[in-house]
């Protein structure tokens, strides 16, 4: 237990290293070269540096930050609960249902009734779809059925996003639909940050607040209902605390795939395979490579940008066909 | 004393009643022993008594409240139950499986404590279980796995541990020690309760016994006094062998009764 | 004045064409002010759309096309006009089936303008009166510059819907020179309609900054752009123009009064 403490810290020590060097390699990425120390020591009304930093780059850099954190954070919940390492936001359908409750806010002029209005409508959007893939899944432990699941609400939630877009008033609502698809942070303001910010926090506390539950149901339901635990209450919890964090993420900066999937699958072992200490490090390396990701973005776009979930899914799309090639005998 | 006292306990899905009204007692220091046939509601009988699920109608008193009035937290603590089957689905190590029957005593923002690790380490000697406490626990044969879930319980601390089947695909070696600690495990304040198929062990640990049939308790009482040829033919319908000797009783079956079926 | 050579042997001699089918609204706008009216057979229907038409009044009862082949073919036109960025799989058609389809090339000088303007003069035989509108707008242009010349030339990037400004090779930049503003997005290297960066925005600190706010008040994310609070302190004057849409989509000669509008502005 003392050698898992240790490594436990030395594990987040250095997940928080690596995250603060990719937030300020963020802060010094952009199409134009500006000094940060002239950035930092000028008057924000004067200088275009700090100007360029702070209205900008710093938006940006935390809303990466924080979505990337976010999904994460719900992929490793997902998979703790349904016990299932294939499970994460994007590919159950949760984002897109996510993105369709915001798409349906957003352009139908909801969004000016109230500040938490667009947030709230991602967070409906993705409980919806979290109710209809337990209803379709049930008690079934089967990878496969959970992922057939998925791939229907997937592609019912895209659908119905082209739909709403489609008779949406403004004339540029069908070609957005690429950034509701694939996702992006760029362009996005403190405005944004503030409305995401309440929803994602509550989802957070929510999720780290069941870690020993998702520790206890390894072991099985009943097992876990013995510990304590009255499983329906903290499936509810957990479920809530995915939609108000996802659902608020997604409101702001579109549907980035594949975050919840490789991020808990590459440091699980660095755990000990545990659901609980899984979630803080996840959250931190969600955050890493999203930031990292929109680096790239940042980097290799010339004249257009490229969307963030293009990046992420060349990343994540090869490694959940190598997930599924390595789990084959588990999959039936 | 008294630990668990229920009476005309009934459990219904639908129009099907599973179990018709059963009075069940547990004292203080008792190993139980629940045998029946398949089907005969064993399983379930336990699953109420450990508030997996709520009775259709009956109570059940613990220490002599009722027991859906105790807090989940002290129950987590005063009573262990190791499902029928359970597996752990992540590959834990054994000792981490193991520690997992300290969450009752720690808070969401908590981590092991040293006392947490002290009983933790106690229940891997209890068990035997210190010489693979670094293995994957999806790795481990059933016996090793059944004592692992054992020592979870056993690090929990609780009064009262049932326990469902806990034999029934293991070898004679951890069948024999199974039972040893549950034997050990009911003494003083503490209790056990233990679902069988295994007559044998059945009558050799068990202080009480509880026969089920068909939903409905057919008797109970020590196995000397329920153990006998006539009971198991009307329940179980086999002709069986019972013999005492100096070690306890042996319950062999012989065969079945051609007109009866259980 | 143009005089038309006929060689020996050649048969360039042709006809002023005389049933004439657009399927494009610059092509219907040309064909309202060049031609005459009784060569003219059918009209596109999106130069009856008020938004987009400038000559929407002229109109009168032309019969329309929805642009398709099947609604060309009954006229049997002699002579077709298009958009060059129209179907191409429109005009294949039309010229496999005989018919002379001449395509509307999209100019991004003002000069490239007058030679479109000449061409269809060429095209319909009403080189006289082409070349006189061209005349025209020379005049007028001149005109304009010398009544705004007391005004400081000013430096400006226009943002529009989804962060795309107007750069080089393109007529509304050629406007905006003609209108007397240094273009700093065709400065900084940008061809066309790009998309500029916030960033490169701020840092080229123009004097003035038009959004383009034709389509604004629309809730999408390309007004959400253009609202970024970023944009309230890069420059003093931030304004929202919104020239006319049927002034500025198609060559010809309101281009001279977009030219008017934004001087007028500065």
């Amino acid at each position: 237990m003392k050698l898992e403490a240790i490594s436990s810290r030395a594990l987040l020590g250095s997940l928080l290293l690596v995250l603060f060097i990719a937030f300020f390699t963020a802060l010094m990425v952009g199409p134009v070269d500006i000094s940060l120390f002239k950035a930092i020591s000028s008057e924000p009304d004067t200088s275009m540096e700090s100007l360029i930093l702070f209205e900008i780059r710093l938006p940006r850099a935390l809303l990466a930050l924080l979505v990337g954190a976010t999904l994460g954070l719900a992929g490793a919940a997902l998979q703790g609960l349904l016990r299932n390492p294939l499970a994460e936001p994007g590919i159950i359908g949760v984002s897109n249902f996510a993105a369709l409750g915001a798409v349906v806010v957003f352009y139908y002029g909801l969004s000016q009734a109230a500040w938490f209005a667009l947030p709230l409508g991602g967070l409906v959007g993705a409980l919806l779809s979290v109710v209809i893939i337990f209803a379709l899944v049930g008690k079934s432990r089967s990878i496969v059925t959970l992922i057939l699941a998925g791939v229907a609400i997937n592609a019912i939630g895209g659908a119905l996003i082209a739909l709403v877009l489609n008779f949406a008033p403004s004339p540029y609502a069908m070609q957005e639909i690429l950034f509701w698809l694939l996702g992006s942070v760029a362009n996005r303001s403190t405005n944004e940050l503030l409305i995401a910010l309440p929803f994602m926090a509550v989802g957070w506390l929510m999720i780290l607040s069941s870690g020993r539950f998702l520790n206890a149901l390894t072991l099985g339901e009943e097992t876990a209902h013995s510990m304590g635990f009255e499983v329906n209450r903290y499936r509810w919890i957990l479920v809530l605390g995915v939609a108000a964090s996802v659902g608020a993420a997604v409101s702001v900066a579109g549907n980035i795939g594949f975050i919840g999937l490789v991020v808990p699958h590459l440091i699980r072992p660095f755990v000990g395979y545990e659901p609980r200490r899984l979630l803080i490090s996840s959250a931190l390396g969600g955050a890493i490579l999203l930031l990292v990701a929109d680096i790239a973005v940042q980097l290799f776009s010339s004249g257009g940008e490229i969307k963030l979930g293009v990046i992420t899914s060349l990343v994540g799309g090869p490694f959940f066909l190598f997930l599924i090639l390595k789990s084959r005998n588990m999959m039936l | 004393m008294s630990l668990i006292n229920a009476t005309g306990l009934k459990y219904q899905i639908g129009n099907i009643t599973i179990l018709k009204g059963i009075d069940f007692e547990i004292k203080s220091g008792e190993l139980v022993g629940l045998i029946g046939p398949n089907g005969a509601g064993k399983s379930t009988l336990l699953r109420l008594l450990t508030q997996v699920e709520p009775a259709s109608s009956g109570e059940i008193r613990f220490d002599g409240k009722p027991i859906d009035t105790i807090p989940a937290e002290e129950r987590a603590k005063r009573i262990g139950y190791l499902v029928q089957g359970a597996r752990a689905h992540w590959p834990f190590s054994v000792e981490k499986v193991i520690g997992l029957g300290r969450i009752p005593y720690q808070k969401w923002w908590q981590q092991a404590s040293s006392e947490d690790d002290a009983k933790v380490q106690q229940a891997m000697e209890l068990t035997q279980t210190l010489a693979y406490r670094n293995r994957i626990v999806t790795t481990l044969s059933g016996g090793e796995h059944t004592l692992v879930m054992l020592a979870r319980i056993i690090a929990s601390e609780p009064q009262l541990i049932f326990a469902d089947e806990p034999v029934a695909a293991l070898d004679p070696y951890h069948q024999l020690h199974v039972m040893e600690i549950l034997r050990n495990h009911a003494r003083e304040q503490r209790a056990a309760v233990v679902v069988l198929h295994d007559l044998s062990l059945a009558a050799r640990f068990c202080d009480r016994l509880y026969l089920l049939n068909h939903g409905e308790l057919h008797c109970c009482g020590t196995p000397e006094e329920i153990m006998n040829a006539k009971n198991i033919a009307e329940v179980y319908g086999v002709k069986t062998r019972i013999t005492y000797d100096a070690k306890g009783v042996s319950v062999t079956p012989i065969s079945r009764l051609g007109d009866h079926h259980p | 004045m143009l005089i038309s050579l006929s060689l020996p042997g050649d048969d360039n001699t042709k006809q002023r064409p005389q049933r004439i089918v657009s399927t494009g609204l610059c092509a219907d706008q040309l064909l309202l002010m060049i031609a005459d009216r009784s060569q003219i057979e059918s009209l596109s229907s999106f130069v009856t759309d008020p938004n987009m038409s400038y000559m929407i009044d002229a109109v009168g009862d032309l019969p329309l096309n929805n642009s398709s082949v099947e609604e060309v073919i009954p006229y049997q036109p002699d002579l077709v006009v298009a958009s060059s960025f129209a179907a191409r799989d429109t005009t294949r058609f039309l010229r496999r089936l005989g018919y002379e389809v001449k395509l509307l090339n999209l100019p991004t000088t003002l000069e490239e303008t007058y030679v479109l303007l000449r061409e269809f003069g060429e095209w319909t035989g009403n080189e006289a009166r082409a070349e006189a509108m061209i005349g025209q707008m020379k005049l007028e242009i001149v005109e304009i510059q010398s009544r705004y010349a007391h005004r400081p030339e000013k430096s400006v990037i226009v943002y529009s819907p989804n962060g795309y400004t107007i750069g080089s090779n393109t007529l509304e930049n050629d406007i905006l020179n003609k209108a007397g503003y240094r273009n700093l997005a065709a400065e900084m290297g940008i061809d066309g309609f790009q998309q500029i960066s916030l960033e490169s925005l701020i840092a080229a600190k123009p004097d003035l900054l038009y959004i383009d706010n034709n389509v604004i008040n629309s809730d999408s994310l390309a007004s959400a752009y253009i609202a970024h609070p970023a944009l309230e302190h890069v420059v003093a004057q931030k304004h929202q123009i919104s020239i006319p849409t049927p002034l500025r989509i198609c060559a010809g000669p309101m281009l001279t009064e977009a030219i008017a509008y934004m001087a007028q502005k500065r």
